[in-house]
């Protein structure tokens, strides 16, 4: 799983540099976000540009990253999602549950 | 693709996730090519079956496989995943619970909302989840005014 950790301010931007997500890397990312975390990052921005793929596993591993950043009083947002990517959130409704901004530019003027 | 000649494919695979990739990739175009629209759609339902299959059907995971058949002609793709485990009943398995925020247990209802008929049972193959989506009959032709 290649990521991308950048910081802005009070957000670390997470950019996913692969074109899947799902059960054979989903696993890597939760660790992945679940160090961050634990690193003391507090609000994760999740960079999904890349991503054309993502089956259950890959949203349950973002569902997870949602659960732990909000337990540590924190927040975990989503951008740049792929129109695929976008109909699977729509399918089983977490868009709902997530912030989804079109872009990192309007996701870091909403939490910056 | 004539799509009077049907597409038949067969596979076996280790059961391992590195595979889905793959699979998924070749089962998008061959669908993609008889119907564009419904090719990632069937690539995401079979990616969920096959992963099912590996995380929850194999005996020993070092050393079992997982079967794949695809059927596809000009009305339907038929999709069957083999597996070996203890199995389960399908009309058992609940759509997970949206306040409960379970970061598991979505792939049937993903599966569900992707195909037209969707079964699993005993078969000689193993336990066969098998999956049909059928085509949207094709466009009236535009009439011929030359």
């Amino acid at each position: 799983m290649n990521i991308t950790v950048t910081q802005q301010d009070k957000v670390t931007i997470v950019a996913i540099d692969e074109k899947r997500l799902d059960a054979n890397n989903s696993g890597e990312l939760k660790s992945q976000m679940i160090d961050l975390l634990q690193s003391g990052q507090r609000n994760l921005l999740i960079d999904l540009e890349h991503v054309t793929f993502i089956d259950s596993s890959g949203i349950g591993a973002l569902v997870s990253g949602f659960k732990n950043a909000t337990a540590g009083g924190g927040k975990l947002f989503l951008c740049n999602l792929q129109q695929q990517v976008q109909s699977i959130f729509e399918l089983t409704r977490l868009n709902r549950v997530f912030d989804i901004f079109a872009d990192r530019e309007s996701a870091l003027q909403k939490l910056g | 693709m004539s799509e009077q000649t049907p597409v038949i494919m067969h596979m076996q695979i280790p059961s391992d996730t590195k595979y889905l990739a793959a699979i998924g990739s070749l089962v998008e175009a061959l669908v993609g090519i008889r119907e564009p629209s419904l090719g990632f759609s069937l690539q995401l339902a079979l990616t969920e079956a096959v992963a099912n299959a590996i995380k929850h059907g194999t005996r020993s995971p070092a050393t079992d496989d997982v079967g794949i058949d695809l059927f596809l002609d000009a009305q339907a793709v038929r999709m069957r995943v083999h597996d070996h485990g203890p199995g389960f009943d399908l009309e058992s398995v609940e759509v997970p619970d949206e306040d409960e925020l379970s970061d598991h247990g979505r792939g049937l209802q993903i599966i569900r909302a992707l195909v037209d008929s969707l079964s699993y049972g005993p078969t000689p193959a193993g336990n066969t989840l098998e999956m049909i989506k059928f085509f949207p009959p094709p466009a009236a032709a535009e009439p011929d005014d030359s």
